[in-house]
C-alpha cells in the first residue's frame, strides 16, 4: 500500500520533474480547485490509484500511480503518471502522460495517452479521481480502432501471450524509476 | 514462458525491445510547452473577439457578406431588430450567448424578481442530483452562478458584459447550464431517446457526455431544447441565417414544455452556420 494518498512523499522525493508553468492568470481559482480535489482524494482513498502534487510550492504539477486492474495483463503492476494542470483547469483538460514505460495500444513510447475524455470529450465535471479511474479501465479495455502503438494493438487482438511479454519487457518497477 | 510459437515470431519478438520510432509519435513536446502553445493560440483568438462583445447594429453584418441570399436576409432582419451582440466562437457560443442574455434580462428585473429567479435556478440543483451528478462535481459551478445572482442588482449591462468576459465567471455559468440541460435529458429519457437513437446504440449517457457535458462542444438542437426546458423561464428563438431559399431568415422557437413562469424572457440567438451570436429584436 506504499502508493496510497495517505503517504504522499514516500518514494517520490528524489524525482526530477519539469518546472510547471507559471500560472499567473486565474491562479487563485485553479489552486483552490486542486486543493479541494487533493482533499477529496485523500478522504476517499480509492484502492489502486493515488495522486498528489509534486511539491507544496506548485499545485499545478502532480504525480500519480495506477495499479493494473485485476484480470488484465497489467494485474500486479503499478504505473506512474505525471499530470500537468493548465491555469484554466477544469475548463481545459490536464496534460497527462505515463512516466513509467508503458506497452499499451493507446499510449506511445513517450507516454502520451490517446483518451477521448482528455481531448474532445473533456468536461469540467471530471477530476483527478475520474481521470485516474478512466486510465485504469483503459488498461484493460484498449481502443484498438485508432492505436498509437500499432504493434501492441495487434498483439492484444491476436496474441495475448506476446502482449504480456512485450509489456513485461518494457515494465519498470516504480522504485527503479525513482532511483533514476 | 517460451513456447514453440516464439521461434516463429522471433524477429517481431526482438523488435519489441527496440521500438521502431517511425511507428510512433516521436515529436517530443513537453507538457509545459504544450500548455504554453495552447494558451498562445487561445490568447490569439481572444485578441480578435471578446467572449461577449458590444451590441452592434445588424447592418454591421452586411460588411461581412457578399452573398446575395445572406444580404437579403440581413436586410430583412434589420427591419425588426435593434442589433446583435457577437459572441466568441470557441465551441461554447450558444451556451454563452444564452447565459449572457438570460442574465441581461434578469439584471433589468426588480430585486424581488431577481431573488425569485435565483431561487428557481438554485432549486434546479435537485435535478442535478436526480440525474446522478455528484455534488463535488458541480458545486463550484453552481456557487459561481449563485454569486453572480447576488451581484446582479448592483450591475449594469456594461458591468455584466465585463463579468461575462471574465473567463472564470463565464465558464462556470456555462458548465452549470450545460449540466442542467444534460440533467434534464437524463431525467426525461423517454422524451429524448427517440432523437438520440442513431441506430448505433448511443445511450443517453453517451449523448450527454459527448454533446452536452463536454466543454467547448457546440450546442445542437436537442441540447438547446433541453436547456430551455430545464431553465423553464425563457423562450428561445433561433434566427437561422443560412443559404436556404427565401428573403426572410427562418426562426425556430423553443418553448419550455412545462413553464413555471407566466411572463417568460424572450431570448433570441442569431445562427450562422457553425456559430451563434445574440440577436436583439
Amino acid at each position: 500500500m506504499e502508493s496510497q494518498n495517505a503517504h504522499p512523499a514516500a518514494g517520490y522525493s528524489s524525482l526530477k520533474m519539469q518546472d510547471a508553468p507559471a500560472s499567473a492568470v486565474d491562479g487563485h481559482s485553479v489552486t483552490k480547485r486542486l486543493q479541494s480535489e487533493l482533499m477529496q482524494l485523500m478522504m476517499s482513498n480509492v484502492p489502486g490509484i493515488s495522486a498528489f502534487p509534486v511539491s507544496d510550492s506548485n499545485l499545478c504539477q502532480w504525480t500519480g500511480t495506477i495499479a493494473g486492474p485485476e484480470g488484465t495483463p497489467y494485474e500486479g503492476l503499478t504505473y506512474k503518471i505525471s499530470m500537468t494542470f493548465p491555469a484554466n483547469y477544469p475548463y481545459r483538460a490536464p496534460v497527462i502522460r505515463f512516466v513509467s514505460p508503458m506497452w499499451h495500444p493507446n499510449v506511445d513510447m513517450s507516454g502520451n495517452i490517446c483518451l477521448d475524455i482528455l481531448k474532445e470529450k473533456w468536461s469540467a465535471i471530471y477530476n483527478v479521481q475520474t481521470i485516474l479511474l478512466s486510465l485504469q479501465s483503459l488498461l484493460g479495455e484498449p481502443n484498438n480502432a485508432s492505436p498509437l502503438n500499432a504493434q501492441a494493438a495487434d498483439q492484444w487482438d491476436n496474441n495475448k501471450a506476446e502482449y504480456k511479454k512485450s509489456l513485461m519487457a518494457h515494465y519498470k518497477d516504480i522504485e527503479e524509476l525513482a532511483d533514476e | 514462458m517460451m513456447s514453440g510459437q516464439d521461434s516463429e515470431v522471433n524477429q517481431d519478438d526482438t523488435s519489441a525491445g527496440t521500438i521502431n520510432p517511425s511507428d510512433y509519435v516521436t515529436e517530443e513536446l513537453d507538457d509545459v510547452t504544450i500548455l504554453r502553445l495552447t494558451q498562445e493560440i487561445k490568447d490569439h483568438e481572444a485578441s480578435k473577439t471578446p467572449l461577449v462583445g458590444e451590441l452592434k447594429p445588424i447592418s454591421v453584418l452586411l460588411d461581412e457578406y457578399a452573398d446575395s441570399t445572406f444580404r437579403a436576409k440581413i436586410k430583412a432582419l434589420g427591419g425588426g431588430s435593434t442589433g446583435y451582440r457577437p459572441i466568441r466562437g470557441d465551441g461554447n457560443c450558444a451556451w454563452r450567448a444564452f447565459a449572457f442574455r438570460f442574465f441581461e434580462f434578469a439584471q433589468s428585473y426588480a430585486p424581488d424578481q431577481i431573488a425569485e429567479l435565483k431561487s428557481r435556478i438554485m432549486s434546479l440543483t435537485k435535478l442535478l442530483n436526480e440525474a446522478g451528478y455528484n455534488e463535488n462535481g458541480y458545486i463550484d459551478f453552481v456557487e459561481e452562478t449563485e454569486s453572480l445572482f447576488d451581484r446582479l442588482p448592483g450591475l449594469t449591462t456594461e458591468t455584466l458584459v465585463s463579468e461575462f468576459n471574465n473567463m472564470e465567471v463565464s465558464s462556470a455559468v456555462i458548465v452549470h447550464f450545460r449540466l442542467l440541460a444534460a440533467a434534464y435529458v437524463k431525467t426525461h429519457a423517454e422524451d429524448y431517446m427517440p432523437f438520440i437513437d442513431d441506430g448505433e446504440g448511443t445511450t443517453i449517457e453517451e449523448y450527454c457526455n459527448r454533446q452536452i457535458e463536454a466543454f467547448a462542444v457546440e450546442a445542437d438542437h436537442l441540447a438547446l431544447s433541453a436547456l430551455v426546458n430545464a431553465v423553464g423561464v425563457a423562450d428561445l428563438g433561433v434566427v437561422y441565417m443560412d443559404r436556404s431559399e427565401g428573403e426572410d431568415a427562418v426562426v425556430h422557437t423553443f418553448e419550455p414544455m412545462s413553464a413555471s413562469a407566466k411572463e417568460r424572457m424572450k431570448i433570441d440567438l442569431l445562427y450562422r452556420p457553425g456559430h451563434y451570436d445574440i440577436f436583439y429584436r
